[in-house]
């Protein structure tokens, strides 16, 4: 696409670093003073299964139950390329962490299968102009509807002000057979694909 | 006589390479030994008279020559030239031949050319060959005019190569000169010739032949101008790209950049040519090599370089200030310094001059600060002259600009500037210099001497300031950096008895140290801040340098520490401990992590720092404070021996001299008064010895190393007997026992057992450290018995076989051993410690008195007495290093004693209803599996078959099994006593040894359909511990068997369900599709059978276990983390159908696996969650 026909040639950039992440516990120091402390440290190896049998195993965060949360939400759809900018909607703002909201609340704790939970992702274009705020919508939508299980629905509305046609983009967005016959056209389609290719999991 | 015309024809009319090449090398042959006198030479070039022009009859009838034939003709004649002698030629026949190749070039340009060519470059080699002739030859060639260009390239690069071996012919070349002198009339006959070369062979030979000539002749300015010209039309040259020559595109650079640096001569062409290209702004990185080059080869200088330094200067500068391409900007700065080393004097001066002041400028704007920064340092550091020009006005300016700094980064880009400026400096300092330049250099040492308290005062102490803001910390990151620099500078010896000494003074370097120690201080109470670490781990590196250029300075950081640890004393938290080890570790690296010029210094350092650790750790447990604090000040001791032994070992040290070993603790303290406390002696108040003067003799590497493992072991024995105390006689025998001595009360187990370890550790690294003789010459084994408590416990002689078996029969489970509490009590995790790191020869020595087999039996005993979680792991071990490092399968009172019991106790655990008799049965044999785990990685260890027999049949119990089953995984699981580190022995082909011998015939239980071999429950326990073992080998070696054994994986998955027997299942059934996906087609709708209920609540809800399956089989319910790993190896599994197999072998199952995953995109654990999508991604794509 050329540059004199985006809708906004110069966006601002937000740097990986500066992009909102889930907190991990920080890795301990390794510095040159550090060399052994892996080794003193180390748990010996008869203290541990199959030597020890009553071994209490860590409790690690990864095997803890957690619900899906707005930052996680966020991951799934930060890192859709934009239509326009060989950029992610992260990094452009487009998607912000504030503007996901879960019903009922992820602070309840997981939610069960037969309990329908709510997604509302907000966007904000780069500029009120956009044109492509509905191929934005369409992308956050498709991506969710992809990786979400069945009791989730994705709503995906433009934020308040953030576009001169935000009512006329919303309506798009939430009739489903419009999303449908959306998703039937080729190149519609090829557009998409385009932008979701950037998801990817390891 | 030889029928040359014969052989020609036989080439002209033959193929094959080989052949061609036999008839050539038989033509050789026929000249050489033909008479002289039968003129062989001329019958020989007359052979190819029927196929030259004029001969052939062909000819009259008008039709074309045959040019393929003739050029065959005179190949044969240039390829029987390659295989004459050089000698056999005479001037008169070489003149003859060069005249009939000569008429070729001149009247064949269609056939004769590459073969005259060849032929010419082999008869130049000739001894007869006159240099006259070479004139002609390049006449001849250049006679050909257009119709070089029409040749092949093969053709042309034969021309090319037959000129330049004349050009090198030192007589060809002077004949040459002598003929044409300046004016060179052949060279400019042969640019005409050669001028529209366009093939990248052809073209590296022809630039060679230029620089040839414009090095090895003295061409007239026309000349030389007409050469340059015909090369400098080919820069910046490139590649076609579908050429099919080797030669790549740097090959054409580097041999035209060759031409431009070929003589000075060329300067003034040249010169101004480069730089005009890069000022025109293409392929800077190109042009600037191209000018190093130049700059670097051109002699006469005041010549060639010095009119166009500003020119170059002047272009330059912008490629680095303005630049954005990294390698072009480094590429220039090499040039900039290349420029700075070719100059002299006022010539250097003008041009440094010339930098600084460009420079300085930009230093004031953040936007160009760190290109300033750049062009300075390359220039700078060129030489020693061209530094001290230019470092005074540098540092002044930095200095002023840090004063009046636009913003932090601002602020960091100049710190770096000066940083990189002191490190040169550093560089410079040991370089070769005369005189003249060494008081040059000392001259400017001025500059340095304030610049701690005027530039690096503010931004270190920054650092240790608790109200420091991020950009604070930045700064005080790239100060520390350079104080590191800094406090490192000597200063350069003018004179042969001038000593190199520190540039700044004591004080200074005592100020240094301390503010860069506050650092730690300040933050290790910080422990939360990430952020610093950047900062500690630059204060680290700074502050080993700083003790490394000043040794006084360790000595008052290690009293800092000790107030620190004093005043913790009453501290039970774990962030006192922490900030103690943390700083004990920082010490450990800073003192005694390499050692300096002088060795001794180095002993200090670690001296010092050990024997405070040790002394403020007994002054802690007598004070009774936190456990944890001991454990801090261990790791303190254990980190500064495992820097210091490193650092020794860097200087290769011999590292098994043999020790005294009845007096090595007295030697150790005589050396060492400061031991004396630690060692239990009188301390006669001597002086410690790192605090006087240094020896007049310096320490060797080896002795340094010898001494640092007795002062280790002098430690560890110090912090044995500490831990240790007599328990008195015990019951019924006569014999004394340790038990943990009152220190530990029992007011933080977990910190006590840790310590116990950690000291346990410790004398397993000092341990492990020494070698065979070492280890041999020290009596370890008595160590090991009596725990370095020599007169509490007496050691028992050796004795004669017999006696050592009517020992083992008098033995009796009820008496127990009267060394139980070596191995099987709380106090075992030090003997581990001593045990897991002696050689197999210091361990045998424990079976020559018997104590080693009795306590193998005891051992298998005690685990069902009332040892704790703690103590039985610990016990295990030591029965799987005795079975490991000593032959114990030819002690056969031993093995049938060991056999005995494992039947024993199988049978009761056959019998027992009660649980309490199940878990003590289970515990008996499992500490047999431990035995047999040490034994079978021996060689020779898979001797002891019959308890191998026995183990076979542990699964084979309906009762207990399972249990049994389960921990046979002990056997082959990873354990550190087991590797070579520890001295273990271990044979490289174990795992396949056990394979066959246990885990193949059990194997065949699990999976026939024989209903004699045992019923389906019986099976099913075959199959938990065929998978438990198999999980730990190669896939290699369960290959051929893989079938059976996915198939025993999916059975037992099936029945079970997720848990912790379906895991193992899991992780072979993934193995297996990762190294043999075929063996695994056929059961993909089993395999996704077993993969959903790990991760699908519903499908999980609609498992039922076989009716046969008893009640406690499995735990009733699964643990989170056991489920959470099951339903991970499900999802990666399930997730890597689709890849794996055709689609017709998947499809069928697509609606529900997508419908489960769709589901399990919700599961409750986040990482099965995100294996989920991918699975589901994977499936989706399923059309």
């Amino acid at each position: 696409m050329a540059a004199a026909a985006l809708d906004n040639a110069n966006p601002t950039i937000l740097s990986a670093s500066q992009l909102p992440t889930r907190q991990k516990r920080s890795a301990p120091r390794n510095g040159p003073d550090c060399r052994y402390s892996d080794l003193i440290f180390a748990k010996p190896s008869y203290l541990s299964r199959p030597f020890l049998q009553d071994d209490d195993i860590r409790y690690q965060d990864d095997t803890a139950a957690a619900p899906i949360d707005e930052q996680e939400i966020y991951d799934l759809i930060s890192n859709i390329t934009d239509p326009e900018h060989p950029v992610s909607l992260g990094q452009l703002s487009v998607v912000n962490l504030p503007d996901i909201h879960i019903t009922p609340s992820p602070a309840l704790g997981v939610p069960s299968p037969n309990t329908i939970v709510h997604v509302t992702v907000e966007l904000t274009p780069t500029v009120t102009h956009c044109s492509l705020a509905t191929v934005l919508g369409l992308g956050v939508r498709v991506r969710l509807e992809q990786v979400l299980p069945p009791n989730y629905r994705v709503e995906v509305i433009c934020k308040e002000n953030s576009h001169s046609q935000d009512d006329q983009v919303n309506k798009q967005l939430s009739d489903k057979e419009r999303v449908a016959a959306a998703l039937e056209n080729d190149s519609l389609r090829s557009v998409l694909d385009k932008m979701l290719e950037s998801c990817i999991e390891n | 006589m030889a029928d040359f015309r014969q052989l020609a024809l036989d080439f002209v009319l033959e193929e094959d390479e080989a052949k061609l090449t036999e008839l050539a090398q038989r033509a050789a042959k026929e000249l050489e030994a033909a008479p002289a006198n039968s003129n062989p030479v001329a019958r020989w070039v007359e052979a190819v008279q029927p196929w030259m022009p004029g001969n052939n009859e062909a000819e009259d009838s008008q039709e074309m020559p045959d040019w393929t034939s003739r050029a065959k003709a005179l190949e044969f004649l240039s390829r029987t030239l390659d295989f004459v002698k050089p000698d056999l030629l005479k001037p008169s026949q070489v003149k003859l031949l060069i005249a009939f190749f000569g008429a070729m070039l001149d009247i064949d340009h269609k056939a004769g050319i590459l073969a005259s060519a060849s032929a010419l470059s082999r008869i130049i080699e000739m001894k007869a060959f006159q240099s006259q002739s070479g004139y002609d030859i390049i006449s001849k060639v250049c006679g050909m005019k257009e119709d070089f260009q029409r040749q092949t390239a093969k053709t042309r690069l034969a021309v090319y190569e037959l000129l330049r071996s004349l050009m090198v012919t030192p007589e060809v070349a002077s004949n040459l000169q002598q003929r044409d002198g300046a004016s060179s009339g052949f060279m400019m006959n042969l640019l005409e010739l050669c001028r529209n070369e366009r093939d990248p062979d052809c073209l590296i030979v022809w630039f060679d032949i230029l620089r040839i000539f414009l090095q090895q002749y003295e061409p007239s300015q026309e000349v030389l101008e007409a050469v340059f010209g015909a090369f400098k039309a080919y820069y910046p040259i490139t590649l076609p790209r579908l050429t099919q020559s080797g030669i790549t595109p740097e090959d054409l650079k580097s041999q035209l950049r060759k031409c431009f640096s070929s003589t000075h001569r060329l300067a003034p062409l040249a010169l101004p040519f480069l730089v005009g290209k890069l000022d025109q702004g293409d392929g800077v990185t190109v042009n600037v090599k191209s000018i190093k080059e130049c700059l670097e080869k051109y002699t006469h200088p005041e010549q060639s370089i010095i009119p166009y330094v500003s020119r170059i200067w002047g272009s330059l500068k912008y490629e680095v200030r303005n630049g954005e391409i990294e390698d072009a900007i480094w590429a220039t700065l090499e040039v900039l310094k290349t420029l700075a080393t070719r100059l002299k004097d006022d010539d250097l001066r003008n041009y440094t001059l010339d930098v600084t002041r460009d420079c300085v400028n930009d230093l004031s704007n953040p936007m160009y600060t760190t290109q300033a920064g750049r062009l300075i340092v390359s220039v700078l550091s060129a030489n020693p002259s061209a530094f001290v020009l230019m470092v005074a006005p540098t540092v002044t300016h930095l200095k002023d600009n840090l004063r009046h700094r636009k913003s932090v980064t601002h602020s960091q880009d100049l710190l770096k500037i000066l940083n990189v400026i002191l490190e040169t400096r550093l560089l410079l300092s040991q370089a070769q210099m005369t005189d003249e330049q060494k008081s040059d250099f000392v001259a400017v040492d001025g500059v340095f001497k304030n610049l701690y308290s005027d530039v690096y005062k503010g931004p270190v102490a920054l650092g240790s300031n608790v109200n420091a803001n991020e950009d604070d910390i930045k700064i005080a990151t790239v100060a520390v950096q350079g104080v590191g620099a800094l406090i490192s500078q000597g200063t350069v010896p003018l004179g042969p008895e001038d000593e190199r000494r520190l540039l700044l003074p004591e004080a200074t370097c005592s100020e240094i140290c301390q503010a860069l120690f506050a650092i730690p201080l300040s933050a290790f109470n910080n422990h939360s801040n990430s952020n610093l670490d950047d900062l500690l781990n630059e204060t680290a590196k700074a502050l080993h340098r700083a003790v490394q250029a000043y040794a006084p300075g360790f000595k008052p950081l290690v009293d800092q520490f000790v107030s620190v640890v004093r005043g913790s004393r009453d501290d039970q938290s774990d962030e006192a401990a922490e900030k103690i080890q943390k700083i004990a570790s920082l010490l450990a690296y800073v003192g005694c992590s390499e050692l300096p010029k002088s060795l001794i210094n180095g002993r200090h350092n670690f001296l010092a720092l050990i024997h405070v650790l040790t002394t403020e750790l007994t002054a802690a447990i007598d004070a009774k404070a936190s456990p944890k604090i001991w454990c801090a000040l261990v790791v303190g001791i254990q980190a500064a021996s495992r820097y210091f032994n490193d650092a020794c070992l860097k200087h290769n040290p011999e590292t098994d001299q043999v020790f005294d070993g009845t007096m090595w603790l007295y030697r150790a303290t005589y050396k060492y008064p400061e031991l004396r406390s630690l060692a239990g002696e009188e301390d006669d108040g001597s002086a410690p010895s790192y605090s006087g003067a240094p020896p007049p003799k310096e320490a060797t590497a080896t002795e340094l190393r010898n001494d640092v493992l007795l002062i280790g072991l002098v430690v560890v024995r110090s912090l044995y007997r500490r831990a240790t105390a007599a328990v008195g006689p015990i019951h019924g025998t006569q014999k004394p026992a340790l038990q943990l001595s009152g220190d530990f009360d029992g007011s933080d187990k977990p910190s006590e057992y840790q310590y116990l370890h950690l000291i346990s550790d410790f004398a397993g690294f000092v341990l492990r450290e020494m070698g065979e003789a070492q280890q041999v010459s020290l009596k370890l084994d008595h160590y090991f018995l009596n725990l370095f408590q020599d007169e509490l416990i007496p050691i028992p002689a050796s004795t004669s076989e017999e006696q050592r078996k009517a020992r083992l029969e008098k033995y009796t489970d009820e008496q127990g051993s009267s060394w139980g509490w070596l191995t099987e009590k709380s106090v075992n995790v030090l003997s581990l410690g001593l045990l897991e790191a002696m050689r197999p020869s210091v361990v045998a020595k424990l079976f020559d008195s018997g104590v080693a087999q009795e306590l193998l039996v005891s051992g298998t005993l005690s685990a069902s007495l009332n040892q704790s979680s703690l103590t039985r792991p610990v016990t295990r071990s030591i029965l799987t290093i005795l079975a490991n490092k000593y032959k114990i399968e030819g002690i056969s009172y031993l093995v049938s004693r060991l056999e005995g019991r494992l039947d024993t106790a199988l049978e009761n655990a056959q019998k027992a209803v009660d649980s309490d008799d199940v878990a003590r049965y289970l515990e008996q044999v499992s500490s047999i599996y431990a035995i047999v785990s040490g034994l079978i990685r021996r060689p020779s260890g898979t001797q002891a078959r019959g308890l191998i027999q026995r183990l076979r049949e542990a699964p084979r119990n309906e009762n207990t099994g399972h249990l049994l089953a389960r921990r046979l995984e002990m056997l082959v699981a990873p354990q550190k006593c087991l590797t070579k580190e520890s001295f273990a022995l271990v044979k490289p082909l174990w795992t396949q040894k056990i394979y066959f011998e246990l885990v193949k015939p059990m194997l065949d239980t699990a999976t026939t359909q024989d209903p004699q071999a045992g019923s389906q429950l019986i099976k099913t326990n075959y199959r938990v511990a065929v998978l438990a073992m198999v999980k730990h080998m190669p896939f290699a070696i369960w290959e051929d068997n893989s079938a059976e054994i996915l198939r025993a994986a999916i059975s037992l998955s099936q029945n079970l369900g997720p848990g912790p027997d379906t895991l193992p299942a899991l992780e072979i059934l993934k193995r297996v599709l990762a190294e043999a996906p075929a063996t695994a087609q056929e059961y993909v709708k089993s395999l996704i059978g077993i993969s959903l209920p790990c991760f699908s609540a519903k499908a999980a809800s609609q498992l039922t276990r076989p009716a046969w399956l008893p009640a406690g089989y499995v735990a009733a319910r699964t643990s989170p983390e056991v489920g959470a790993e099951c339903g991970r190896l499900a999802l990666e599994v399930v997730g890597a159908l689709p890849r794996l197999f055709e689609s017709r072998f998947v499809v069928p199952f697509v609606p529900q696996v997508r419908r489960e995953l769709s589901l399990a995109c919700g599961h409750a654990v986040r990482d099965l969650r995100r294996l989920a999508r991918m699975a589901r991604a994977a499936w989706t794509e399923m059309k």
